[in-house]
Parts: C-alpha cells; sequence; structure tokens
C-alpha cells in the first residue's frame, strides 16, 4: 500500500525537471518573441502588421526593402553609423591600448593616481556631460558633422576600454617583459609583440564594445546631428517613428537592416565578448 | 647595474607617451566639458553670475518628479535584471537538453540594437493592434484593452521592462560567471550537512558574491541615471510629462525651449546623487587592495 502511494506522487527531483525546463521555455519565449515579431515585421503586408492575430505571417513581401517604398536616403543613415562607429572605434582603440599597458607596468604617483581617475572617468554617466559637450561643439562649429559626433564619443569610451585593458595586461607576468628588455628589445616591441598578442581577447572585447556604444547612442546624435544627409541610424529610425503616422513597415525593415550586422559580429565574436567583460567584471570584485 | 639605471631613465618615457593621449583625452575632453557645463547652470544667458536656473529648476514641479523618477527608474531596473538574472543564471546552471543552443540563443536582446528592441515592445504594448493585448482578450483575461503606455500611472513601468528586458541577458551572464566562480565543494560540503537549496544560497552563494554583485549593481544604479532613449523613443516623456526623467527633462529644455543655461542646471542639480554613488563605488573597488 505504502509503497503504491509513493509510485503515484512525483518524485522531488522529477518535479524539480518540470518546472527547470517549464521555466526555461518560458524564459526563451520572454527574450525572443519580441525580436521574432520586429524580424517578421519587415516582410508582413501592410494589413497584416497591424493585425495581431497573424504570429506566423502567410503572405511575405520584400517591398519595404525596394523602391519606391525604401528611401536611397536610409543608405546614408547606415553609412553614416558605420563611417562613424568605426572611426570612434579605431581612435578609441589606439589610445586605450598603449595606456593600458603603460598603467599595468609602470609605477609612481602620476601612474597610480591616473588609474584613480581613470575609474571615476569610466563609471561617469555620459547623459550628464550632455550640455558642455553641446556647447562646446556648437563653439567650435562642429555641429552637424562626423568629427562632431566622434570627438564626443571617443572621451565617453576611452576609460572604460583602457580601464578593460589595464586590468587584463595587469594579469600577465612582467617576467616576459623583463627577459625580453635584457634580450634588447624595446619596450615598444614588448608591446607590439608579446602583449598585443596575450591581450588579444580583451583588445576584442574593447573594440566590440565601443562599436556597439556608438552603433546605440541615441542622445548626442540628435543633439549634434539634424540635417537629413547626416544622421546615424538610431536617430534616423527615430525621426522615421517620430512622425505624424509612422510607417511602419519601413521601421521594421530598416532596423531589421541595422540589427543584422551587430548582431552577427556579436555572435561570431561572442566567446572573446563575453569572457572579456565577466573576467573585467570578475576582477574587479 | 649600469643597465638597470638606464632602463630607468629610458622606460618612463614610453610610459608617459603611452598615456598621454588617454590622459589627455579624461581631462581635455572628460573634465572641460563637466566645467563648462557648471558654469553654464551659473550664469545667464549674457554670463553673469546667477542662480536664477537653479532656482528654475528646482522650483518645476516636473524637475522634482523627474529626479524622483529617475530613482524608482534605476531601482526597479536593476531589481528586473537582478531577479530575473539570477533566477535564470541558477537555471542555466543546471544540466538540461540543448543548453548550449538555449544559453547562446538567450543572449540575442543583448545583441539588438536598443532601438529596434524599443520599436518591437512599443508594437507589442499597443492597445488596439498590440500581440499582448490580444492574448490577454483571447485568454479571457480582461474585457478592455490594457493602456500600458497610454497610462499614465504605468507608462513608466512599461519603459523599465523594456529597457530591462534588453539588459537582463547581460546579468544572467555575469551571475552565471559569478556562480561559477565559487568552488563546487562549498556547495558539496553543504549538501553532506543536508543544507537546503534555499539556505545553500543564502549561506553561501550571497555572500561569497557580495562585492561582485554590489560593484555591478552600483555599476549599473550609476549608468542607468542617464537613461534617455528608452523613454524618448517609447513615450517622448508623456503622457501628460508622466514619464519624464531627468535625461528627457534636460534634452527638451536644450532643444525644445531653446534654454541650455537651466538645461544645465537640471544635469547639475542632479549631480550629488551620482558623485554619491560613485563614491560608494570607488570605495568598493578600493576595498579589495
Amino acid at each position: 500500500m505504502a509503497q503504491d502511494k509513493e509510485r503515484k506522487l512525483l518524485k522531488p527531483e522529477t518535479a524539480a525537471r518540470i518546472i527547470l525546463y517549464a521555466y526555461i521555455i518560458f524564459y526563451m519565449f520572454l527574450m525572443l518573441f519580441p525580436i521574432y515579431w520586429m524580424f517578421t515585421g519587415a516582410f508582413k503586408e501592410d494589413i497584416d502588421i497591424f493585425n495581431p492575430a497573424v504570429i506566423i505571417p502567410t503572405k511575405i513581401t520584400f517591398k519595404y526593402f525596394l523602391p519606391p517604398t525604401f528611401d536611397p536616403i536610409y543608405w546614408r543613415w547606415i553609412g553614416n553609423s558605420f563611417i562613424v562607429s568605426t572611426l570612434s572605434t579605431l581612435v578609441v582603440t589606439l589610445v586605450a591600448v598603449p595606456a593600458g599597458y603603460a598603467l599595468s607596468r609602470a609605477r609612481g604617483i602620476f601612474f597610480s593616481s591616473t588609474s584613480k581617475i581613470l575609474v571615476f572617468t569610466y563609471t561617469f554617466p555620459s547623459t550628464f556631460l550632455l550640455v558642455g559637450f553641446a556647447k562646446i561643439l556648437a563653439a567650435l562649429g562642429l555641429l552637424n558633422s562626423y568629427a562632431g559626433l566622434i570627438m564626443v564619443y571617443v572621451p565617453l569610451n576611452v576609460p572604460y576600454v583602457t580601464y578593460l585593458v589595464l586590468s587584463y595586461m595587469f594579469a600577465i607576468p612582467t617576467d616576459l617583459d623583463e627577459a625580453m628588455l635584457i634580450d634588447g628589445y624595446s619596450r615598444l616591441d614588448i608591446l607590439l609583440k608579446i602583449v598585443i598578442p596575450l591581450s588579444f581577447p580583451i583588445i576584442i572585447t574593447g573594440i566590440l564594445w565601443t562599436f556597439m556604444w556608438t552603433w546605440n547612442e541615441l542622445l548626442y546624435a540628435l543633439v549634434i546631428v539634424n540635417q537629413k544627409e547626416l544622421l546615424t541610424m538610431p536617430v534616423g529610425l527615430n525621426t522615421l517613428q517620430g512622425g505624424e503616422i509612422s510607417p511602419w513597415g519601413q521601421v521594421f525593415a530598416l532596423s531589421f537592416l541595422y540589427t543584422i550586422p551587430p548582431m552577427l559580429i556579436f555572435y561570431a565574436l561572442r566567446k572573446y565578448y563575453v569572457t572579456g567583460l565577466m573576467k573585467g567584471a570578475i576582477k574587479a570584485a | 647595474m649600469s643597465e638597470e639605471k638606464f632602463e630607468k631613465a629610458r622606460t618612463p618615457f614610453f610610459f608617459y607617451a603611452s598615456v598621454l593621449p588617454a590622459v589627455l583625452v579624461f581631462t581635455v575632453l572628460l573634465l572641460f566639458p563637466l566645467a563648462y557645463e557648471i558654469y553654464a547652470a551659473f550664469v545667464t544667458r549674457e554670463g553673469t553670475f546667477t542662480i536664477e536656473n537653479i532656482l528654475t529648476v528646482i522650483k518645476d514641479p516636473l524637475y522634482t518628479w523627474s529626479l524622483i523618477r529617475m530613482i524608482i527608474y534605476i531601482v526597479i531596473d536593476i531589481s528586473i535584471k537582478f531577479g530575473l538574472g539570477l533566477i535564470t543564471a541558477a537555471a542555466f546552471k543546471q544540466e538540461f537538453f540543448g543548453r548550449g543552443v538555449v544559453t547562446a540563443l538567450a543572449l540575442a536582446p543583448w545583441a539588438v540594437p536598443l532601438i529596434p528592441a524599443l520599436f518591437a515592445w512599443y508594437m507589442l504594448y499597443n492597445p488596439d493592434f498590440g500581440v499582448i493585448n490580444y492574448a490577454l482578450k483571447s485568454l479571457g483575461l480582461v474585457k478592455a484593452p490594457v493602456m500600458f503606455l497610454n497610462d499614465p500611472n504605468t507608462a513608466l513601468y512599461w519603459i523599465i521592462w523594456a529597457h530591462a528586458w534588453r539588459y537582463t541577458p547581460m546579468w544572467t551572464t555575469m551571475l552565471l560567471s559569478g556562480l561559477y566562480a565559487i568552488p563546487e565543494e562549498y556547495y558539496e560540503s553543504a549538501k553532506i550537512d543536508g543544507a537546503t537549496p534555499f539556505r545553500t544560497f543564502i549561506k553561501i552563494t550571497i555572500p561569497m558574491l557580495k562585492r561582485f554583485l554590489l560593484m555591478n549593481a552600483v555599476l549599473s544604479l550609476i549608468w542607468t541615471s542617464g537613461e534617455f532613449a528608452s523613454v524618448w523613443v517609447m513615450t517622448r516623456g508623456g503622457p501628460g510629462n508622466s514619464t519624464q526623467i531627468v535625461g528627457t527633462y534636460a534634452y527638451w529644455y536644450l532643444l525644445f525651449i531653446g534654454n541650455s543655461n537651466v538645461a544645465a542646471a537640471a544635469l547639475v542639480v542632479a549631480l550629488p546623487i551620482i558623485i554619491v554613488l560613485m563614491l560608494i563605488f570607488m570605495r568598493l573597488v578600493g576595498g579589495r587592495r
């Protein structure tokens, strides 16, 4: 009797498995459904976009990607985003990597206080510099230019990337440096031939971080650029959606084109990026 | 001996030269805008000293509310990211079918740019043709559509959810790597001693991860305090200014009212809160040395 009763009851392990699978399915649905909706929206007929019963579109259209629906200026916006993000990322990397190396190796009050200021600057939230930057760029005549955007994006990203590089290079033993110095190599040789190759994962992380940050940036881009030909994608999308009647088909098509490149890069470099950021987070603690 | 002396005289130059661009970037290009902004907050358009801008901001109930909403925003946002992230990290640490694919796909919101992600939620929330209302109505859970972003009492919370949704995968990953950093033996000996999973969590997981969690939570509070995009894209601060936060308030004063001095004051008045959080963060970082 007692045995029968026990057999009928769910074993605690089985119950735990059911809860685990139920939760994972629920969570994945929560994470992926909005993305599914956004992607399918780019290929639905206008009437289906506004019909929530059409979960799986039966009629697929590519008209939002083709003229006349697809305005050629959208290519300019994508191009602007590419130019600004790539140049900013390049400058940030060129500034942050040598600085991270020097700060991980050099001793003395100047370098240790620089490291302290570094932590303070990378935590500072960028929005709180908005008016200062806007007034300076206006005074320099840099509104409505790539240079204006890059002049803001570079300083806002250098501190965090330098910090990431610094904490990664700190863990590389200095014995290597010393051995090479004795062999007559210069510090520059050591940086280029030993330290940079060893720090490859974190440099990738820094590049991806800056690229994603600038690719997403809305607030400064709204303030700095208002000429239609110079808009970056976040601002372009925002003006497109914010009009009297939102052309949702075009908004989703353009969102699709804007989402695919960073998504591919993210998944291609996921191993470096995720572990790089997590190492930074754990090492700091 | 002589080589060592040579070395000492030579290396600093390379190090100074390497750090110089970075130092210039964050002194000239960051401290200068900050100084200029603080200056702008305390002068009139003509450049004479005044505290009128600060008073305008402090006396404006909309500003007070923006400040309160900023705090509500960052606190709820971190609670969602942390809570959902921790439950998911605990689930992802288990063995289950398709684990590799699932954990990779779960990162997707993090890879999607912010603005399209906000558009997706904007559409899902819509009272007339949003899927959430359609599902609720089909299941018979509601009679009238839920207003989500159109209801001044709830709009802010739905914006926060959309924002937290995008950053939850990052927190899940962070918490998961935190959980992996705890040696397995601790859990095993707790199990042998007959500790319940809940007790293990309170007595081992939380204390071991305390500084790690605190640091990242404080950093998230600081970085989210300047939030702008989620509100601007989804409601433009509406309906009826019910979702204005400090970032949108300053932007609105700068571009729509065209008074950069009051906009500067709006940011400067909120600075003490940010500075306090930054000092807490510095203490947590400094604590390990």
